[in-house]
């Protein structure tokens, strides 16, 4: 499309090719709307080339542009498209692996890497010492920087020079016990890169659904009271549908007894003991709170005191903290 | 200031007073509104705007026949269109003078 001549055929030929690249652009515009937007477009274009001896690109901008503003102007919403999807891309893909081998970046790269051959053949005895470190060592040794071969840093200081020193004299060799060292030095790098993998692994805690206030505050424990104020031990609570209340995969695993919906959970948590030095186990025990008065004529059964009690009695409660550093002393 | 911005807010009234003085068919139109002084209107964009006028009812077209070339798609302004390109006018006369107010002001500081 760089006609520059007034031959009439020509133009035809340029404008044709336009529109069909304009058409190709539109290829994500829905079919009505792309139909109608190319309707007349040829002979537009053909009396707007008519005009002048500029190529229509030049004036223009080109086709993908022209399409762009042609949609942008109509107020059409596209879904964007690939636009040309025909050719694999795998063969593409080759196309250009095979340019760049022939490049001369790719020969440049090929210089630099042989000139970097002794640094390979260290790296390759650090290796080969990770790998001895890794399979006679127990799970406990480090492969890095220095490979702990002894638990003598000097003296795996010195296996590790050795075994360089040994890597670069084969590579200088350049025989089938260099290749061999190459893969055992690869196999090296795998197993100390699953080592210390295995050593960082970060024990995975599984959290909630927890049942929660609306507050956000984890619910731990539900203490349920009479009408009088009296503890209510061995509650079991149900939902609408009938099956058991339950509040947290890690609360209940707490609870001493395992029975769903069952209230006051049983809980034991563990609290710093400075004269020992040691844990120990203390039982959570009962919050104090304090009993709303109930409207008389209620009994402790019936839904609305139970209301009352949910949002009165978040202010006046004193929680027992069950985290070890704001646990009360307990009573012994 | 880039024109074609400025052009773009103020496409749809450009376009429908061109075709209001007369019908006109696409290439006309771009024409028409660069002899009028729009040297920077976008080809496609007028096309582009012609076409969703018309799809919002503001234009009527006929196919014209022609006798050197192919046929032509005329576009008019109807009633719709007339209603458009007065509430677009009084807008654009309040806009203006607003601006124009505001420039002269400060030219004259």
């Amino acid at each position: 499309m760089s006609a520059t001549t007034t031959d009439p055929t020509d133009t035809a030929v340029t404008t044709a090719a336009y529109v069909a690249a304009v058409a190709e652009a539109l290829a994500g515009v829905p079919e009505p709307e792309r139909q109608e937007l190319l309707d007349d477009l040829g002979e537009h274009l053909t009396e707007l080339a008519a005009e002048d001896d500029e190529p229509l690109d030049v004036r223009l901008g080109s086709p993908e542009s022209y399409a762009a503003e042609l949609v942008a102007s109509a107020g059409i919403t596209v879904e964007p498209t690939a636009p040309h999807p025909p050719e694999p891309s795998w063969r593409r893909a080759v196309e250009v692996g095979q340019g760049w081998l022939r490049g001369e970046r790719a020969e440049a790269t090929r210089t630099f890497l042989a000139e970097m051959r002794p640094g390979w053949w260290v790296l390759r005895g650090w290796c080969l010492a990770a790998l001895l470190a890794a399979t006679m060592a127990g799970d406990e040794r480090a492969v890095f920087p220095v490979p702990e071969v002894s638990s003598n840093p000097a003296v795996a200081l010195l296996v590790l020079g050795a075994a360089c020193l040994a890597s670069v004299r084969l590579g200088r060799a350049r025989g089938w016990l260099d290749r061999a060292a190459t893969l055992v030095g690869l196999a090296g790098l795998l197993v100390a890169a699953g080592h210390s993998g295995a050593n960082r692994e970060v024990p995975q805690y599984t959290v909630g659904p927890y049942l929660t206030a609306p507050d956000g505050r984890i619910i731990e424990n539900i203490w349920p009271y009479d009408g009088t104020g009296n503890p209510l031990d061995g509650v079991l609570l149900f939902d609408q549908q009938g099956l058991p209340i339950e509040l947290g995969p890690d609360v209940s695993a707490h609870s001493q007894v395992a029975i769903p919906g069952l209230y006051p959970l049983v809980q034991r948590t563990y609290e710093f003991d400075p004269a020992t030095g040691a844990e120990r186990e203390v039982p959570v025990t009962a919050p104090i709170v304090s009993i709303p008065m109930l409207p008389s004529g209620t009994s402790p059964a019936s839904t609305t005191p139970a209301s009352t009690t949910t949002t009165a009695t978040p202010t006046t409660v004193t929680p027992v903290a069950t985290t070890t550093t704001t646990a009360p002393q307990p009573t012994r | 200031m880039e024109t074609t911005q400025l052009l773009k807010g103020v496409l749809d009234l450009a376009v429908l007073a061109v075709v209001e003085d007369a019908d006109g068919y696409g290439y006309d139109i771009v024409r028409r509104l660069r002899d009028a002084g729009l040297d920077d209107v976008g080809d496609a964009s007028v096309y582009g705007t012609l076409r969703r006028l018309f799809a919002a009812g503001a234009l009527s077209s006929y196919v014209v026949p022609s006798d050197e070339g192919p046929h032509r798609k005329y576009y008019g302004v109807n009633d719709r269109g007339r209603a458009l390109l007065k509430d677009m006018t009084e807008q654009w006369k309040a806009f203006a003078e607003a601006l124009d107010r505001l420039v002269d002001h400060r030219e004259a500081a």
